[in-house]
């Protein structure tokens, strides 16, 4: 085929300064509207004070987006990066997190995918790609080393991320880990607000929308090589024993050991016991009767399928991400993914499919379509709920008889929402929209939060903290997720799920570990250990000395400007609510009448009051910014005088 | 001691914790302790665990004592902290489950 290449000037400075270990020093800029690339060179004081992804994104969201710039607006940024563990012997370091304004929530994003895209950007020679503008005609990004070329798409629009891999790879004549390619499928390409990026068969950037906001921009894919370039490490010998106590813990801690054998497969099936897999829409915590629970247990579904280690960057968690081979019914004998806890959720009970076979298969579809499969369960269970009850009929699904359990017609509605066919189109822009256009009763059934996030893959009535967490969080999802070693920070490893002061304190105290671990370029299934040891690894690649109080610091420094990033742009505390059916009381279940929804406010104060948060304007206090280190967006945020007044 | 101050309490090992007291890491395995009115959710748990290394291990954190991070305990369906504290009495009859915790991804 013929490859048309654009134009493309790079302006290398002259030298550049001793950085240290672990960073290129090049972040990687793309103007898709006049097609010109260049390079933006970081300080060794930038590294220090930023690290990698999320703390460099969430700095030129800030700087470089201001509040009236929407989602697919042409001056919204896309910015892909990783971090400065990227690349190296630690487990898991193929990570790539994009930030930007995502569709979904109109706000910041930070959304992360494994495989090795993080590792080929630093072996290429880039801490990170920020795309800007839009692209007068569809094109993909093309990546070796020091070429760097927007290439005409046409050939690959319409396929689905596994395709588009697939002949790209194939194209260039490089198969396996030697090629990663992360874009969008139709979803994506039609503006689905909760399209997502994917690439390296089955890794996704999936909140927010930032597969919308690829498309919006005419970008199909990163087409990335290898790449030939070293990392330099500050202490090699440090990171190797750093890198073995990680591993050593996640092997032998009771809390991971069973990460590192079968990865999140066996959810569905602890879960049960727990009330905390969704199950058909919210309406019970209890599986179908036909279901044999048996089948759910990691080994059975290893059992039940032909599979084998697919696993990312360096990673020796030999038990997680694996790809198999359905074995009976639809698309028997085709190469899966196996889901990971959330797909297997989202495809499984909340829609009430209970064979692991068709929801393996229907996760597979799904990675490929390239949406989020969190709200592809929230839409397609909310959709045969109404159906169910008669709020949504036959004849307005297009003929699709959306039963519960039916798979097919979960695939038959994700395929119309993905190129946004018939009723496709309304649910294209998500459950919360879809949802109040179709009003009356349907609306009551719908899970979501007024903010836009799709709330993750749980039933959050049985774990309060992670609808806190994803209702008032500033980056599109969850940002502060399961405690991971909170004893570390003095807090006890287990808190009653339902005492709401201890949620919402528990909550802010550890917020800030994800933001540092995304800015990594780690995987946070392969750093669930010890922050104290994960600090270890990053002080033995770069020479610094990096505290675990510091990391949670980095972090609630990002989540911070994320946050006042977002109220610059109108969305503040009136649409940090959940909706009716999500703060709902379960019905049955270990956590049958606990009430979120009662207990909300007690949440949200502890949260606010905890963080240093103003209750009232949902601000950061101009104590809190400074404390972080934002004292130059006091004025921004509080105005001149206000800042004075409480200087 | 007569037959009727005999108590017992069903705890239920489950999932991959039964590797630690001597299953195959599936199902769930059954043990019926005999407890003394009065004694607390955790002195029954405790009854059992000092009997398996590997579980004791992964129930109580080795620093400070307290119930870790990798198993969830739920009484009679129940989440604790609903109706039950590890400080709680134990009641004849009552069913505690062992349960590994499980996150997503």
């Amino acid at each position: 085929m013929t490859k048309e290449k654009e134009q493309v000037t790079e302006q290398l400075p002259e030298q550049l300064p001793e950085l240290p270990g672990g960073y290129a020093g090049k972040i990687l800029r793309i103007d898709l509207s006049n097609g010109t690339s260049w390079i933006q060179t970081i300080t060794p004081e930038e590294c220090r004070r930023y690290i990698g992804a999320v703390g460099f994104g969430t700095k030129i969201l800030w700087d470089e987006v201001p509040g009236n710039v929407k989602w697919n607006d042409p001056e919204n940024r896309l910015i892909l990066a990783s971090g400065p563990l990227a690349g190296t012997p630690l487990w898991g370091t193929g990570s790539l997190t994009v930030i930007t304004k995502g569709a979904m929530t109109n706000g910041a994003t930070v959304t992360n995918a494994q495989g090795f895209f993080g590792a080929n950007l630093k072996f290429s020679g880039y801490d990170g790609i920020v795309f800007q503008g839009q692209s007068p005609k569809w094109v993909y990004l093309y990546i070796e080393d020091d070429t760097v070329e927007l290439r005409d798409a046409s050939h690959i629009m319409g396929k689905d991320t596994w395709e588009t891999q697939d002949m790209l790879q194939a194209e260039y004549g490089m198969p396996g880990h030697l090629m990663s390619v992360y874009g969008i499928g139709p979803a994506g390409e039609n503006l689905v607000k909760w399209a997502m990026i994917e690439g390296d068969y089955g890794h996704v950037a999936s909140k927010n929308g930032v597969g919308a906001v690829m498309g919006s921009k005419r970008v199909k894919c990163v087409a990335i090589a290898r790449g030939s370039k070293g990392i330099k490490v500050h202490d090699t010998a440090g990171l190797f024993q750093a890198a073995d106590m990680i591993s050593h813990e996640i092997m032998n801690d009771p809390a991971t050991v069973n990460l590192y054998r079968y990865g999140t497969l066996g959810g569905v099936y602890g879960g049960a016991a727990m009330g905390t897999v969704p199950t058909k829409n919210y309406t019970t915590n209890i599986y179908p009767v036909h279901t044999n629970l048996e089948e759910w247990a990691p080994q059975s579904i290893r059992d039940t399928f032909e599979h084998r280690g697919h696993q990312c960057s360096s990673c020796g968690m030999k038990g997680h991400c694996h790809m198999m081979i359905v074995p009976k019914g639809e698309g028997k004998g085709t190469i899966i993914d196996e889901p990971e806890y959330e797909g297997l959720s989202g495809c499984g009970p909340q829609l009430g499919i209970m064979d692991p076979v068709k929801v393996s298969w229907l996760n597979t579809q799904v990675d490929k379509a390239g949406v989020d499969v969190n709200e592809f369960g929230w839409v397609v269970g909310w959709v045969m709920e109404c159906y169910e009850k008669g709020y949504l009929t036959k004849e307005q699904l297009g003929g699709v008889e959306a039963t519960w359990g039916n798979a097919e017609a979960a695939n038959q509605l994700l395929q119309m929402i993905a190129h946004r066919d018939g009723f496709g189109d309304i649910l294209a822009e998500g459950v919360r929209d879809a949802s109040k256009q179709i009003g009356g009763e349907a609306a009551k059934c719908a899970i979501y939060i007024e903010k836009g996030p799709s709330p993750r893959g749980h039933d959050h009535r049985a774990r309060w903290a992670e609808m806190l967490d994803a209702t008032l969080g500033s980056a599109g999802t969850i940002e502060t997720g399961p405690l991971v070693k909170p004893e570390e920070f003095g807090i006890s490893p287990q808190i009653n799920p339902f005492d709401p002061d201890m949620v919402g304190y528990v909550t802010a105290v550890m917020l800030g570990r994800r933001h540092f671990e995304d800015s990594l370029g780690t995987c946070q299934f392969t750093t669930r250990t010890y922050l104290e040891l994960v600090c270890r690894a990053l002080n033995a690649v770069t020479g610094w000395n990096y505290t675990k109080e510091e990391a949670l610091d980095f972090g609630k420094r990002c989540s911070a400007l994320m946050r006042v990033f977002n109220l610059r742009g109108g969305v503040g505390l009136d649409v940090e609510k959940p909706s009716e059916r999500y703060w709902s009381t379960p019905v049955d279940g270990p956590a049958a009448g606990q009430s979120a929804k009662e207990n909300w406010e007690t949440m949200a104060n502890a949260y606010y009051q905890t963080l240093g948060y103003d209750r009232e304007t949902g601000k950061p206090f101009p104590e809190t910014l400074r404390r972080l280190g934002l004292d130059d967006i006091v004025s921004d945020v509080w105005g001149e005088e206000e800042a004075k007044v409480r200087n | 001691m007569t037959t009727s101050s005999l108590h017992k309490v069903r705890i239920e090992v489950f999932a991959w914790l039964t590797k630690m007291v001597g299953g195959d890491g599936s199902g769930k395995i059954f043990f019926d302790i005999t407890f003394t009115p009065g004694e607390s959710l955790e002195t029954v748990v405790r009854s059992l665990s000092q009997k398996h290394p590997e579980l004791h291990r992964a129930l109580w954190d080795p620093d400070s004592g307290q119930l870790g991070a990798s198993v969830e305990l739920i009484v009679n369906d129940v989440f604790m902290g609903i109706d039950h504290t590890l400080e709680t009495p134990v009641s004849d009859g009552d069913r505690i489950t062992l349960l590994p915790a499980w996150d997503g991804g």
